[in-house]
């Protein structure tokens, strides 16, 4: 421990530097496992012939550093932050707007590209980001099977496949632009730009262009479900006794 | 206190799945029996416990349920089946381990 580092005098505030940032229910729960803990390792301190005070200061001091355990705590709970950010996401899973919104996008970006066959693949993404996904995820949300982890799996999937749709049009536009001003022809129709013959400079510019920010979402997303795994079933559990 | 060069944390869950394994318990009572049963050398900050026993029940090899006692909401906990099975495991290691360990010490 720094010198810095002070160690609490009181309950209170061993409670307050151990559960801090961490959410409501979890902040809650550790409150009253630790109070009870500290309640009977007093009342055991009186019988061994300890003064009150003496009592307190030994069953205090017992817990150890409340900042070591806050550590601890974080690694097993969820935070303030990430307890808003799954609340916001099973609101928005569980909205009739919202999954309205996704098929109206589905259907407006369909009639604007039909006539573009290059534009099949982009779209079948998009019918999967904006149709299916949302459609299972307000299923799950209304049956109330409020599964922390793959709610938010579903939900990276939606955006990856959200994500991965703009990519492969932002793909096809520019490599049909290059193919275009290199000679061969543009996105018109007449077959998918993989049937033409291009220089490799254009293949290799769009699709370097278009998977890079892929692969980094990704790796960030599958690092927060990750995380998100580890406290998933305490936060389940949490979520069932409070209701 | 023990406070070897060997790594007590990382045994602290296999102790705990251990004392649960005799039947549901509280984390005060498995703090000290923990104590108890190691005549003190096992003499760890009870602070720790509790992230300890949270991250088994998140791991799915114990459950949890609340009663009131004396006016105070207390979590006791209890082994699950995968719990057990992890528990047997971790003692087969343990053995191993230690029987290794052992070999080698004693022939110095």
């Amino acid at each position: 421990m720094g010198i810095w580092e002070r160690q609490p005098y009181e309950l209170h505030a061993w409670l307050r530097i151990a559960t801090e940032g961490l959410a409501t229910r979890a902040k809650e729960r550790i409150r009253l496992e630790i109070e009870a803990h500290h309640a009977e390792a007093v009342s055991d301190h009186l019988r061994k012939g300890l003064s009150e005070s003496d009592a307190r200061s030994a069953a205090l001091a017992k817990l150890g550093n409340a900042r070591k355990a806050a550590k601890c705590f974080r690694e097993c709970h969820l935070t303030t932050r990430e307890a808003d950010g799954l609340q916001r996401v099973f609101s928005r899973q569980g909205s009739r707007w919202w999954l309205l919104f996704n098929y109206i996008y589905c259907a407006c970006l369909f009639f604007a590209v039909k006539t573009h066959r290059s534009f099949l693949v982009p779209l079948a993404v998009v019918f999967i980001a904006t149709v299916i996904i949302p459609t299972f995820n307000f299923v799950m949300v209304q049956r109330k099977t409020k599964n922390v982890c793959s709610c938010i799996l579903r939900e990276i999937l939606a955006w990856y496949a959200f994500g991965l749709s703009f990519m492969l049009s932002g793909f096809y536009f520019v490599y049909g632009r290059l193919s275009a001003a290199s000679g061969g022809h543009a996105v018109t129709g007449h077959g998918t730009p993989f049937q033409s013959h291009l220089p490799d400079f254009s293949f290799l510019a769009s699709s370097v262009s278009s998977l890079i920010p892929v692969i980094i979402c990704f790796i960030s997303a599958l690092r927060g479900w990750l995380r998100l795994r580890r406290v998933a079933n305490v936060w389940d559990e949490l979520t069932l006794r409070n209701e | 206190m023990y406070d070897g060069i060997m790594n007590f944390k990382g045994s602290l869950p296999t102790l705990i799945l251990h004392n649960l394994r005799q039947g549901p318990n509280h984390g005060y009572q498995i703090a000290q029996e923990i104590k108890e049963k190691s005549k003190g050398v096992l003499d760890f900050k009870e602070g720790t416990l509790y992230p300890a026993l949270h991250g088994l029940e998140a791991k799915g090899l114990i459950t949890s349920y609340t009663s009131t006692v004396n006016g105070r909401t207390r979590f006791c906990y209890k082994l699950t089946d995968k719990g057990k099975k992890v528990l047997a495991k971790q003692v087969e290691e343990w053995d191993q381990f230690t029987g290794a360990i052992s070999l080698i010490l004693k022939e110095a």
